[in-house]
């Protein structure tokens, strides 16, 4: 069997005087899927994002990255794991406001190993940013910053993208942009994990898992309604595309 | 990439950063003030106190020492001259005073004579009641004389000389308090000139003088008068030197005190400063949560956060330093010309001073807020919560 990029087994996670943001989740993600995770608020999506990520710890059981149990990581070698396989993209964007759109991508190259601006520079011409690179964030649109934010999360050449509502703060015209390179990221066999509310994305993700409470409510493959249940019982089915 | 984010977030975050920077440069003044001022202190003092009076008195090397406080007969001609010049070059001040014995309503008194200015600038301790004698044909009397003889300021006395048979007419302008056995005579004025021209040079209307001796307000304490008087000894100057161990005693307590007391300011001064630098980083780091777990997101380590910090705070902790030091340079000669009249001369020490004192705190207030941010979850700060 070919090796997950993301495998949950059993994740619960639980915060201090709250309810559970996850409860005993498992799924397993295989390389180059790109999933979209849906739900309302408050049902967990962005916990599972931050377990995926490494910046926080599930309660009880295990996520594993490509093989590696990143739960059992300390913060220092989280880091490294993070910025070696694991590209971010926020909704809020966080470029930094007193570098450049070029500085920013080559920031995150700073932190991986060693700047290289004419890289950087490819990079953002890829997501259509090449014009802007000597700018500040605070003097681009809300979809340049976030071009600009998955330029430096590509920039490294992650096997694993998470996004958390990358289209949560934008026009229709500059969501379109984000979902054409998604569909480009995907067909270059990049594994795409998307937190959204977006219907629209969710539908041109290939898989739809949709949490509830802290569980998986729905996991549905678009296209083919297959669905590979996790939630109470464990065992996948094939039949309805609920669980 | 390290130095053009810790550039870029310094220069495009104005406000925070001039906030940092005036509290470490306000650090760095205070430093620089008192570290200028310890270095000057004890010798800017010491030539303070010297004002206050004389420090050492100076004799004929074959007449006794008492002679000085009671004149007795003539030694052998001092060379009051060299004395005074070697004084000037060992920046001392001097007086030369000639002793005669005259008689008032028939009883003796002792008659010191001596140049005015020079008396004044000696004795500006005597409280005196009226004003000091400016010229000749007029006299300043000791409180302790005055209650003897009756003498009240503005009279007119005639003291007479046995040998020859002389007299001067003398108007007191005013009496003195001085709490030593200078309250027992009369001061007559005599030009610097007179002054010094030794035991066999007779002043108008006088005998010539039965002693004649000098107070000196030497520089450098003890050390300073023993090099003074290996001098006038190479000179052959005919003098012997005595310090008045008393007054040189009470100048090295005062030192101390004083010295003592700027240790303590500056403790209390480095400590509020400290809080306020603290405070500054500490407010600085803590409007970065955000940005410094995006850091760690993108896979920084927490090490290089804590460096980049560090780095950041040691830059301003730098120019902070070099803007206190001329901040706190300005701020000495403002003192020290107020309280000395004597400008200070900006050191190196003082800059390594305010240096090593400015980016330690800005390390330690750097290190307390990397740690302090190091704390927050990255997940949580980049949630915003």
């Amino acid at each position: 069997m070919e090796e997950a990029a993301v495998t949950f087994t059993e994740v619960s996670k639980e915060y201090p005087g709250e309810v559970k943001a996850l409860d005993g989740i498992s799924l397993r993600i295989p390389r180059g899927e790109w999933v979209a995770v849906m739900g309302p608020s408050g049902s967990g999506k962005t916990t599972f994002l931050n377990l995926l990520d490494g910046l926080d710890r599930p309660t009880s059981g295990q996520v594993r990255l490509s093989g590696t149990n990143i739960t059992g990581l300390a913060p220092a070698e989280a880091a490294v794991f993070r910025r070696e396989n694991i590209g971010l993209v926020f909704q809020q964007f966080y470029l930094i406001p007193y570098l450049t759109v070029l500085e920013n991508v080559m920031l995150a190259q700073y932190f991986h190993s060693m700047v290289d601006e004419r890289q950087a520079r490819e990079m953002l011409d890829s997501v259509g940013m090449g014009h802007r690179a000597s700018h500040l964030p605070s003097q681009l649109s809300g979809g340049e910053q976030q071009r600009a934010c998955i330029a430096r999360a590509l920039v490294n050449d992650p096997g694993i993208i998470l996004a958390d509502e990358p289209t949560g703060n934008l026009d229709e015209a500059n969501e379109e942009k984000v979902f054409e390179i998604f569909r480009e990221l995907h067909r270059g066999g990049r594994t795409i994990i998307v937190v959204t509310h977006d219907r629209v994305l969710g539908n041109l993700a290939q898989r739809r898992i949709v949490l509830n409470h802290g569980r998986i409510a729905e996991n549905t493959y678009n296209g083919n309604g297959t669905v590979e249940c996790t939630e109470s019982d464990r065992q996948p089915t094939l039949s309805s595309g609920k669980c | 990439m390290l130095v053009k984010i810790v550039g870029n977030s310094l220069l495009k975050r104005v406000r925070i950063t001039v906030w940092t920077l005036a509290t470490l440069s306000t650090c760095a003044a205070l430093v620089t003030l008192f570290a200028a001022l310890a270095v000057d202190a004890e010798k800017k003092m010491s030539g303070s106190l010297r004002r206050l009076g004389a420090n050492a008195v100076v004799y004929s090397d074959s007449e006794p020492s008492d002679g000085v406080t009671e004149p007795g007969s003539a030694g052998t001609s001092p060379k009051w001259e060299t004395v005074k010049e070697s004084a000037v070059r060992a920046d001392a001040g001097v007086v030369v005073l000639q002793g005669r014995v005259g008689t008032l309503k028939g009883k003796p008194v002792a008659v010191i004579t001596s140049d005015p200015k020079e008396l004044s600038a000696m004795t500006p301790y005597w409280v005196v009641r009226g004003r000091r004698p400016a010229s000749p044909g007029e006299g300043l009397a000791g409180k302790r004389a005055a209650a003897v003889f009756g003498i009240k300021e503005g009279s007119e006395w005639t003291i007479r000389w046995n040998r020859p048979s002389r007299e001067s007419r003398t108007r007191i302008t005013g009496v003195f308090e001085s709490g030593d056995e200078d309250e027992d005579r009369i001061f007559l004025p005599v030009s610097s000139s007179t002054a010094t021209a030794g035991a066999g040079a007779a002043t108008a209307g006088m005998p010539p003088p039965l002693t004649s001796y000098a107070l000196l307000s030497v520089p450098g304490g003890e050390k300073g008068i023993e090099l003074l008087a290996e001098r006038l000894d190479a000179r052959h100057a005919g003098v012997a030197v005595k310090p008045l161990r008393q007054i040189l005693h009470g100048e090295q307590k005062t030192l101390e005190k004083i010295k003592l007391l700027s240790a303590f300011a500056l403790l209390a001064v480095l400590s509020l400063s400290s809080l306020g630098v603290s405070a500054a980083v500490l407010a600085r780091v803590a409007e970065r949560q955000q940005e410094l777990a995006l850091f760690q997101a993108l896979g920084a380590k927490r090490r290089l956060i804590v460096l980049f910090l560090l780095y950041e705070s040691a830059v301003l902790g730098t120019a902070g330093a070099a803007a206190g030091f001329l901040l706190g340079t300005f701020l000495a000669q403002g003192v020290t010309l107020r309280i000395f009249q004597v400008a200070v001369t900006p050191r190196l020490t003082s800059f390594l001073a305010a240096l090593a004192v400015t980016v330690g705190v800005a390390l330690l207030a750097g290190g307390a807020g990397a740690r302090r941010a190091l704390k927050v979850e990255p997940a949580i700060a980049l949630r915003g919560e």
